[in-house]
């Protein structure tokens, strides 16, 4: 069984067109499991149920941060070794140094094409 | 599937940089042994994939003591005699083990026991000294800092100081410079990582130790071994863990007597896992807890 069909991914963001592009993204890519929530505490309540191997989130979202979603992640043992992809408009160098002591596992930034997605996600999760 | 995903796994031992090819090979009947020895005197696990680091290790051991196999070696050390080449051995695979919190027992301690009276001393306005002698790069000194700052975060402001001593110049310069691999800092909680550390700009895979954390420590080079130390004042708390054990015996005799002029009465020694304190120094201490040493106070 390959890994994209294995592989379990959460996509968190507020605004539907974003999350849009993301999901169809993951489509053109084969990857096939995968869920939405559209606030980090959502996000957080829907991964202590089902668990995902990778956490593919906005930074920006009005209730709580990319960076504190992660927080949240790590700090929870069960989540606490989920992949963890942060979604930026501008990837400035704070939220980068804030993501990498919380253990951010790769970022990208806005607008991307499903080929640099998908080289993001392989840089954290192995050749699909 | 779960493999698949990436993740900084902890390592017990750091492999060393690029050793020579073997001469002398190591069978897996002979790792056996060794890490059977480890788990039972240092409660480390050696995992199969150790198998090259050990055999780098050791095999320096195996030319100086003028034997051709691993198979005598741990006779060797298995046997009755074999106990100095043990602890040998103990050492010499633990060495450079500079992780955070190394030895958690001493952490718990110091927290529970030997700080807060001292902390409500520097409140007070007494001057309260630490040192990490044998520092390292560093790690031990910063994770004294962090748990001293943790039970009192107005600790700058106040007469406290960790003297952090190693006679290797490049590892104090490290750990002056407070950068560590981002994986070896990852394995500490994420409200340690986010309080004293920041990332390094222009290297994702380093962090750094945070400038509050860093200014309580002072680096400094010193020769354990030198006659005279320079320090004028006295230690409140001392660890010096996997150091003394490299001298000979008549030298560890000498330093546990200079470890004990240097300390304040009631001050506590913290030493390493295979270590004891010998000689006549060790009259002057009780002993609360395994391998904690406290001044008396006459």
């Amino acid at each position: 069984m390959s890994l994209k069909t294995q592989l379990k991914v959460l996509v968190v963001d507020d605004m539907a067109t974003s999350r849009g592009l993301i999901t169809m993204a993951l489509d053109d890519m084969g990857i096939e499991n995968h869920a939405w929530e559209a606030s980090g505490q959502d996000a957080l309540q829907h991964l202590s149920k089902n668990p995902a191997h990778l956490v593919i989130s906005d930074y920006n979202m009005p209730n709580g941060t990319g960076i504190d979603l992660l927080r949240a992640v790590r700090e929870y043992p069960p989540l606490a070794k989920t992949g963890f992809i942060i979604v930026t408009g501008s990837p400035d160098e704070r939220i980068l140094q804030a993501g990498t002591v919380l253990g951010l596992n790769n970022f990208i930034k806005k607008p991307f094409t499903t080929a640099q997605l998908q080289g993001c996600i392989e840089k954290v999760v192995g050749k699909l | 599937m779960a493999n698949a995903l990436r993740q900084t796994q902890p390592t017990i031992l750091g492999a060393g940089p690029g050793h020579n090819s073997p001469k002398v090979s190591l069978g897996l009947s002979e790792f056996k042994r060794v890490s059977k020895i480890m788990k039972i005197d240092a409660g480390i696990d050696l995992p199969d994939e150790k198998v090259n680091l050990v055999h780098a290790r050791l095999q320096k051991r195996l030319r100086q003591l003028g034997l051709s196999s691993f198979k005598d070696y741990c006779d060797l050390v298995e046997s009755a005699d074999g106990g100095q080449e043990r602890k040998f051995m103990r050492n010499a695979l633990t060495t450079n083990l500079t992780r955070f919190f190394r030895e958690p027992h001493h952490f718990k301690h110091l927290i529970q026991e030997s700080l807060p009276p001292l902390i409500a001393k520097a409140k007070s306005g007494e001057r309260i000294r630490i040192w990490s002698a044998g520092c390292s790069t560093g790690e031990e000194a910063y994770s004294i800092a962090s748990v001293v700052h943790t039970l009192c975060p107005e600790i700058a402001g106040l007469d406290f100081k960790i003297l952090a001593s190693d006679i290797d110049n490049n590892v104090i310069r490290t750990g002056h410079l407070g950068k560590y691999k981002k994986s070896e800092v990852m394995k500490l909680p994420v409200k340690v990582r986010e309080k004293y550390f920041t990332a390094c700009e222009k290297d994702l895979n380093t962090l750094i130790v945070k400038e509050h954390l860093r200014s309580l420590v002072a680096f400094r080079h010193l020769n354990l071994n030198a006659k005279h130390w320079p320090m004028r004042g006295k230690f409140d708390i001392i660890f010096c863990r996997n150091t003394v054990i490299y001298f000979d015996e008549a030298t560890q005799v000498d330093l546990w007597m200079k470890f004990k002029n240097q300390m304040q009465p009631g001050g506590f020694l913290y030493i390493g896992h295979s270590e004891k304190l010998s000689g006549p120094a060790e009259a002057a201490f009780r002993k609360p807890s395994i391998t904690v040493y406290q001044l008396e106070n006459t």
